[in-house]
C-alpha cells in the first residue's frame, strides 16, 4: 500500500444511530483508511443556520469504525442458541440457508410468520431495517409493526389533543420566549437534534428564565437552566395538574383562549350528550373524587416543596410566552399517556399554543414537511397487518389470534406466531427490549422462533442468540442520506468514503444479494445501487421539501456534505386555528384542543384510559405494596456514552462517560456504600452487579443506571454491565401499548 | 520571558457548558491519544446537600463544569522545572514539549496546577496540548474550540501579557492565578462562588502515580551519604581524633564512611534511572543548569559522588590517607549540605503546598544527619572502634531521633493546613512513632549503659536494633512525604 499519498477529507452526515441529531463530520482518509474526525467547518454560524458540530459520541467514532470486535464475516451458530459460539461461513453459504430458511417458513407458516423488528442502530435511508422491510415486502409481505419505543405514549397521545404530531414551531423560535420549562428534558446530553441545547442557552441569554424539572440533576439543569427543580420520577402528571390546579384557583389562566379553542375545561364546554361527566375543573377541584389536587396534596406525591410548584405555575402562567417542552422518558412510564396530555393542557389553559416564542407541548414535532425518516421505499406489505412494536413478545409467545386488544393493526388478527425474525441494525431482541431473562428465555427456545438472523456491525447481545450473523458495514462504507432527526432544516449526504472492513457489505447489498437467491432482484433493487438510490431519494427531497436541493453530482463535487435551510422567521404551529378555530379546526373530533376526550371515554377505562389527563399512581412505584421489597425507583437515563446501546464499546467513550449506577449519598449511607463500590441492583425480574456513583445529583430514593450497556450475564446469569433492562417491565402503556421501561422498583445493596 | 502578541488565550464560559466532553474526545481524536492521556479534561464539580422537609426533598446541590487544556501559561511552572529543556515555550506563548528530548522524568506533571501534562506509557514521555499549534499556524482554530456544541469554549488573541485571570482572582477549583499566570480567560458558573466557601466533589480527582519507590531510594541514599560525610566533618573538627585505651584511632571511621558515602550515591543516581520512561536519556537531565531545581539535583549529585569517589580511590589505592583530610571534608561537606538543600528545593514546588515548606528541607536535613549518625555508629561497631566517640554518636542520634519525631509532626501539622481535607492521618504515622520511640529506649540504655560499665559486647545488642528500627521508620516516613503530594487546583 501506497504511504505517501495525501491525506483527503469528505464531508458526510455522521451515521445515523438515531442519536436525537444529524450532525457533520469532517472524515479524513489516508491510503483508504480513517485517520480522524472533525466537524462541521463551515465558515459561518448562526441561530438562523447553525454549524452541525458533532457531540462526544461522533468525535469518537473512530474508536467504533476500526474496533477490533468489527464483524467482518457472515457467522453461523454452533451449539445450544443464545451461547454465543459461532463458526465462519462464506456469503454464499450464509444467504443460501437464510434463502431456504425463509422460504420454508412462508411455506409452513405464512408471511406473517416473518418479521423485522424495530430497531434504529442505522438508518441513512439505504441502511438499516426498511432496506429489508421493503425485501420482505417484495417477498409476499411479514408482520409489520408501528409506533416506537422511544415515543410510544407520545405518538398514540398527542393527536388524541391536538389532532396532529406537528405541534411544535421551529426552535429558532425558543429565542422569542420569556420562560423556558424543560420538563424531563435534557437537550444538552440527550441532544433532541441538533443544536436544541445551543437554541435554548440563546434564548437564555437573550433573557428567558429556564426551569429544568427532573429527577437528575442534568448537564442541562448545570448549563441551561436557572434552577433545577428535583422530582420523583412517574409523578410529572401529579406535578402539572398541581400547577393547572394553582393557575385556574388564581384565574391565571388563559380564559379566552380556553373558551374559543378548547374542549372539556369545565362543564360549560362538555362534549353534547356529555355534559354531566366529569371535566378537567371538576378534576382538579376534586368534585367526584373528593380529592382537591392542590400543591400539597402534589408535595406528597412528587417531592416537590408545594411552595415550589405554586411558584412555578404562577411563573409559567404569567412569564408568557412560555415554552413547557417535555422530554419523552417520562412518557415511556406505566401510565405515560397521562403526563403528555396533562402538559399539553398546562400549555393550552395558558394561551401558549399558536404563538411565537410559545410551545403547545406534547411531542411538539416541527410544522412543515420535513423530517423524513424513511424515504427510502418499503413498498406495500401484502401481510397487511401490524403490532405494536414493543409487543413483539407477545407475537412471538401467543400470535396467531392476537387482535386489536393487543393494538394489532389491520383487519384480521394475526394468522402465525413470530417463526422467523431478521434483525437488521437493532439490538432490541435482547438489550433495548423489556426484560432481557424474559427475552433471553423466549428466544431460546427453539421451537418458537425457529430462524433468526441479525445483522450488525457487532457481536451485540442480540446477535449472540442469533442463528445467522450477517456482518454489516459501518455508514462511512456505503453510500446514504440523512436529514436532521426531529428538528433541523437540513439534508446530510453520507457518501462512501473507505471500502467496508472484511467481508462486511452494506444492509441494502445485503438484501440485494439476498433478493438474487430469492428470485426478485430486479422488484428489489430496480436497477439500483446504494449511489443509485440516494440520487433517486434525493429527487424524492428536492420533489417534498427543498426544491433548490443540488444534485448527487453537485453534492459530491462541492465536497459540503450538507445543505441547509436557513430558518429567518420560525413557523409556528396551530397559528392558523388560534386566529380562526372554527374556520381552522383541528383534527380531532371537536375540532378544538381536547382537553376531555370524547374517544377515550368511549373506551369505558376510566381508571387506566381517563377522558381528562389525570396522575394514576403506577403499577410499581414507591407508593405501591411491593416497595417495601424494592425501595428505590430506578431510571435508565440516555446518556452520551452510547447511542442506545450504540458505541457500548467505545473505549473513549467509556473512559468519558464510566458506566455506574448512580445514587444519592443519603441511599448509599443506608446500605453501607461508597462512591465507586460494587454494588447489587435487582428486582425479581433480574440482577446486575455494576460499580456506583454515589452523587447529590440525584434525587434520593432513585438510582439512574443509563441505559445501553450490552447485557453481559456472568455464570449466574448477573448481568455484570449495567444492562437497564434486566430490569425492566414488558408490560405495556394502556392506550397506546407503548413502553413502560422507566417504570422500575429495585433493591440496590452492597457487594460484599 | 517576556511573550509578544499575539497571545493566544483559551476562553471558557463556565456558565453554560454541559460537560458534553465533545471538546475532550475531539482533542484525543486529533491528536491520536489512548485511554488514559486526555490533553483536554473536563471536570465535573458539584456540591451541596438534601434535606427531607416534611414530604418534600430540599436540596441545594450545584454542579458546573470545567474544561480545561493546558493555559499555556505566562508563567509556566512546567517550563521553569524541566531538566531536559523539552518544555520550550513559544513567542506567541504557546508551551511545546519536544518528546524526543523529555526523559519522561514527569516532574512537569507534579507541578502543573491543571494536570495538563500527559504522560505515554508506551514512549515513556510526556505529552501536552499543544494548542493544536498546526492548526493556529495554518489560521484554524483549536479542535476543542471548533467541537464545542454549546460554543463556550473559544479562542482568545491578542489577549494582554499579563496573567489572564488575575483580574477575576480565584475561580475554586482552579488554583490561584498567580502561581503561573494561565492563558485562560473565564467566565464563571453562577455557583462557582459556592465553590469557593464549601466542599466541594471534583470529578476526575487528582490522579498520579508518583511511582515513588526509586525517589525513596534516591533522597534516602543521597541524604545517608552527606549525613555521613557532614558527621565526619563534626567528629573531626569537634571530637578530634582522640584515642582511647578501648580501641583504635577514630581516623579509622573516616576511610570506611567514605565509601559507604561513595556506594549510597552510586546506588542511589543509578537507582533513579528507574524513575524515568526514557533512562537513555538520562544524560539531558543537566541541560538546565542552573535554572531547573531537578538538574542542580543531578549536577550536585553527580559532583558529590565524585569527591566520595576520588577520596575513596585514593585512600583504597593508597597513594594518600586523605580520609581526614580537613580541606576534603569541609569541601565534601559544603557539597553534602548543598545537595541536601537541593534536593528539598525540587519537592518545594510553589504548586504543591503539602511539600512548599522549610519543613521539608528540615525534615531532609535531619534525616541526613540521623542516617549519616546511624551509619557511623555501625562502621564504629563493626571496627569495634565505638568506644572512642560513643557519647557524640549515641547521644547525637537520641538526639536527632527526638528533633526527628518533631519536625515530621511540625511537617504533617504543615500538610494539614496547607490541604485541609485532603491529607488522611495513616497506620503509618503510629508505626513510624512507636519505631523511634523504641529506637530512643534502645539509644539510651546504650548511653547510660556506656557511662557506667564497660562490658562493650552489650552495645551491639542494643544499637543493632536500634539502627534497623530507625532506618524503618525513614523508609515509612519517606513514603509518607511522598503519599502527602497534594497540588493546588486540578
Amino acid at each position: 500500500m501506497a504511504t505517501d499519498s495525501p491525506e483527503t477529507y469528505v464531508r458526510t452526515s455522521c451515521p445515523a444511530h438515531n442519536c436525537g441529531g444529524r450532525c457533520l463530520l469532517k472524515v479524513f482518509v489516508k491510503d483508504g483508511i480513517i485517520t480522524r474526525i472533525d466537524t462541521d467547518d463551515r465558515p459561518d454560524d448562526t441561530v438562523a443556520d447553525p454549524l452541525l458540530r458533532a457531540c462526544a459520541r461522533g468525535r469518537a467514532y473512530l474508536r467504533r469504525q476500526y474496533h477490533p470486535d468489527r464483524l467482518t464475516h457472515p457467522l453461523r451458530r454452533v451449539g445450544p442458541r443464545g451461547e454465543g459460539r459461532f463458526e465462519k461461513v462464506s456469503w454464499d453459504e450464509a444467504l443460501e440457508l437464510f434463502a431456504s430458511e425463509l422460504r420454508r417458513v412462508k411455506a409452513t407458516y405464512g408471511n406473517g410468520a416473518l418479521y423485522v423488528p424495530y430497531g434504529t442502530g442505522s438508518y441513512a435511508q439505504t441502511t438499516g431495517s426498511q432496506t429489508a422491510r421493503r425485501l420482505l415486502n417484495c417477498f409476499g409481505g411479514c408482520l409489520g409493526h408501528y409506533n416506537s419505543y422511544s415515543w410510544g405514549a407520545t405518538n398514540i397521545v398527542t393527536p388524541y389533543v391536538y389532532g396532529t404530531l406537528r405541534c411544535g414551531n421551529q426552535r429558532q423560535d425558543w429565542l422569542n420566549s420569556s420562560y423556558i420549562l424543560m420538563w424531563g428534558w435534557n437537550p444538552a446530553e440527550a441532544r433532541d437534534g441538533s443544536n436544541s441545547e445551543y437554541f435554548v442557552k440563546e434564548a437564555r441569554r437573550k433573557g428567558a428564565r429556564v426551569v429544568c424539572i427532573d429527577p437528575r440533576m442534568t448537564m442541562s439543569a448545570i448549563s441551561l437552566a436557572d434552577e433545577w427543580v428535583p422530582i420523583r420520577p412517574g409523578t410529572d402528571a401529579a406535578l402539572m395538574t398541581a400547577m393547572a390546579y394553582v393557575i385556574v384557583d388564581e384565574k391565571l389562566h388563559d380564559a379566552d383562549f380556553v373558551r374559543r379553542c378548547c374542549v372539556g375545561f369545565d362543564a360549560s364546554q362538555m362534549p353534547e350528550g356529555l355534559e354531566g361527566e366529569e371535566s378537567y375543573i371538576d378534576y382538579l377541584l376534586g368534585t367526584r373524587d373528593g380529592v382537591p389536587k392542590t400543591p400539597g396534596w402534589a408535595e406528597a406525591i412528587t417531592a416537590v416543596p408545594a411552595e415550589t410548584i405554586a411558584r412555578i405555575a404562577r411563573e409559567y402562567a404569567t412569564t408568557r410566552p412560555a415554552v413547557l417542552y417535555q422530554g419523552y422518558g417520562m412518557q415511556r412510564r406505566a401510565y405515560g399517556e397521562q403526563v403528555v396530555r396533562a402538559g399539553a393542557v398546562l400549555a393550552a389553559i395558558t394561551g401558549n399554543v399558536g404563538v411565537p416564542g410559545g410551545w403547545a407541548s406534547a411531542l411538539a414535532s416541527p410544522p412543515g414537511a420535513g423530517p423524513f425518516w424513511f424515504l427510502f421505499p418499503m413498498g406495500e406489505n401484502p401481510y397487511g397487518r401490524e403490532i405494536p412494536c414493543f409487543l413483539w413478545t407477545e407475537a412471538v409467545l401467543h400470535g396467531k389470534g392476537m387482535g386489536a386488544e393487543h393494538g394489532v393493526l389491520g383487519h384480521e388478527p394475526l394468522d402465525s406466531d413470530i417463526k422467523l425474525i431478521w434483525a437488521v441494525a437493532s439490538n432490541a431482541l435482547i438489550n433495548q427490549h423489556a426484560n432481557i431473562n424474559r427475552s433471553a428465555e423466549i428466544l431460546s427456545d427453539e421451537s418458537k422462533v425457529e430462524f433468526l438472523v441479525v445483522q450488525d456491525n457487532f457481536l451485540t447481545s442480540s446477535a449472540r442468540f442469533a442463528d445467522l450473523v450477517l456482518p454489516a458495514c459501518t455508514q462511512f462504507e456505503t453510500w446514504g442520506l440523512a436529514d436532521g432527526w426531529k428538528y433541523g432544516e437540513e439534508v446530510l449526504l453520507a457518501p462512501k468514503i473507505v471500502e467496508p472492513l472484511g467481508e462486511s457489505r452494506s444492509d441494502y447489498r445485503i438484501c440485494a444479494d439476498l433478493a438474487e437467491k430469492l428470485g426478485i432482484a430486479e422488484a428489489y433493487t430496480e436497477g439500483r445501487d446504494e449511489r443509485g438510490w440516494v440520487e433517486w431519494l434525493l429527487g424524492e427531497y428536492r420533489r417534498k421539501w427543498m426544491p433548490d436541493l443540488p444534485t448527487l453530482e453537485e453534492l459530491v463535487a462541492s465536497n459540503q456534505g450538507v445543505h441547509t435551510a436557513p430558518v429567518e422567521e420560525p413557523k409556528i404551529s396551530f397559528a392558523e386555528f388560534r386566529a380562526d378555530p372554527d374556520e381552522r379546526p383541528l383534527n380531532t373530533p371537536s375540532g378544538k384542543i381536547e382537553i376531555f376526550s370524547q374517544r377515550m371515554h368511549a373506551m369505558g377505562r376510566p381508571d387506566e384510559i381517563p377522558a381528562v389527563p389525570k396522575y394514576i399512581e403506577e403499577w410499581e412505584s414507591p407508593f405501591g405494596e411491593g416497595a417495601e421489597q424494592y425501595p428505590l425507583q430506578a431510571i435508565g437515563s440516555h446518556t452520551l456514552h452510547r447511542v442506545h446501546s450504540t458505541h457500548d464499546n467505545n473505549d473513549w467513550l467509556e473512559e468519558a462517560f464510566p458506566q455506574r449506577v448512580h445514587l444519592n449519598p443519603i441511599d448509599a449511607k443506608a446500605r453501607g456504600i461508597a462512591d465507586g463500590d460494587e454494588v447489587r441492583v435487582f428486582n425479581d425480574r433480574g440482577e446486575m452487579i455494576i460499580p456506583c456513583r454515589v452523587t447529590d445529583r440525584i434525587l434520593p430514593g432513585v438510582v439512574d443506571i443509563p441505559s445501553g450497556g450490552w447485557w453481559t450475564p456472568d455464570e449466574n446469569g448477573v448481568d455484570r454491565r449495567g444492562a437497564v433492562n434486566v430490569l425492566t417491565s414488558e408490560r405495556w402503556t394502556p392506550l397506546a401499548f407503548g413502553s413502560t421501561q422507566q417504570t422500575i422498583q429495585v433493591q440496590v445493596e452492597a457487594v460484599r | 520571558m517576556r511573550i509578544a502578541p499575539p497571545r493566544y488565550a483559551f476562553h471558557f464560559d463556565s456558565s453554560a457548558c454541559a460537560g458534553c466532553k465533545a471538546c475532550q474526545i475531539a482533542c484525543k481524536d486529533k491528536h491520536g491519544l489512548e485511554v488514559g492521556r486526555l490533553w483536554r479534561r473536563v471536570y465535573d464539580v458539584s456540591g451541596g446537600e438534601w434535606q427531607r422537609d416534611g414530604e418534600a426533598w430540599k436540596s441545594d446541590v450545584f454542579a458546573f463544569h470545567l474544561s480545561i487544556g493546558c493555559n499555556h501559561c505566562a508563567d509556566p511552572i512546567c517550563v521553569e522545572g524541566c531538566p531536559s529543556r523539552a518544555l520550550k515555550q513559544r513567542e506567541d506563548g504557546i508551551v511545546t514539549l519536544d518528546t524526543e528530548r523529555c526523559l519522561g522524568c514527569r516532574y512537569c506533571e507534579w507541578a502543573c496546577p491543571y494536570g495538563a501534562p500527559q504522560y505515554d506509557r508506551a514512549r515513556g514521555v510526556m505529552t501536552k496540548c499543544t494548542f493544536c499549534a498546526d492548526e493556529l499556524d495554518e489560521g484554524r482554530e483549536p479542535l476543542c474550540v471548533t467541537a464545542c456544541p454549546l460554543r463556550v469554549l473559544e479562542l482568545g488573541v491578542g489577549e494582554a501579557n499579563a496573567p489572564l485571570m488575575e483580574k477575576d482572582g480565584r475561580q475554586d477549583p482552579l488554583p490561584d492565578p498567580r502561581l503561573t499566570a494561565p492563558a485562560l480567560l473565564m467566565e464563571e458558573h453562577r455557583d462557582a462562588a459556592r465553590a469557593r466557601k464549601e466542599a466541594v466533589e471534583v470529578i476526575p480527582r487528582q490522579r498520579y502515580e508518583l511511582h515513588e519507590w526509586s525517589l525513596v531510594v534516591f533522597t534516602l541514599l543521597t541524604q545517608l551519604a552527606a549525613g555521613i560525610v557532614l558527621w565526619c566533618l563534626g567528629l573531626k573538627l569537634f571530637v578530634g581524633g582522640v584515642a582511647t585505651s578501648h580501641g583504635p584511632d577514630s581516623s579509622t571511621v573516616f576511610a570506611p564512611a567514605w565509601g559507604v558515602a561513595t556506594v549510597a550515591m552510586l546506588v542511589a543516581l543509578l537507582t533513579s534511572l528507574r524513575h524515568l520512561g526514557s533512562p537513555l536519556r538520562a544524560p539531558w537531565a543537566l541541560a538546565n543548569l542552573p535554572g531547573s531545581w531537578l538538574s542542580q539535583e543531578i549536577f550536585t549529585a553527580l559532583s558529590f559522588l565524585l569527591i566520595c569517589a576520588i577520596v575513596s580511590l585514593v585512600e583504597v589505592s593508597g597513594v594518600a590517607a586523605i580520609a581526614d583530610d580537613p580541606i576534603a571534608l569541609v569541601f565534601a561537606g559544603l557539597l553534602a549540605l548543598r545537595l541536601v538543600l537541593v534536593v528539598s528545593r525540587v519537592y518545594r514546588l510553589r504548586t504543591v503546598p503539602t511539600w512548599n515548606s522549610r519543613w521539608t528541607t528540615t525534615s531532609f536535613l535531619v534525616t541526613s544527619l540521623l542516617l549519616g549518625v546511624l551509619v557511623i555508629t555501625a562502621i564504629h561497631l563493626w571496627l569495634g572502634s565505638l568506644v572512642f566517640s560513643h557519647g557524640p554518636v549515641v547521644g547525637g542520634a537520641m538526639v536527632l531521633v527526638v528533633i526527628r519525631q518533631l519536625v515530621v509532626k511540625a511537617r504533617w501539622r504543615h500538610c494539614l493546613v496547607a490541604a485541609p481535607g485532603a491529607m488522611v492521618q495513616e497506620r503509618s504515622a503510629l508505626l513510624s512513632s512507636l519505631l523511634s520511640l523504641l529506637a530512643v529506649i534502645l539509644l539510651g540504655t546504650s548511653l547510660l549503659h556506656g557511662q557506667w560499665t564497660s562490658e562493650w559486647w552489650l552495645h551491639p545488642l542494643l544499637l543493632l536494633p536500634a539502627i534497623v528500627l530507625l532506618s524503618r521508620t525513614e523508609v515509612i516516613d519517606r513514603h509518607r512525604f511522598f503519599k502527602s503530594y497534594v497540588r493546588s487546583g486540578v
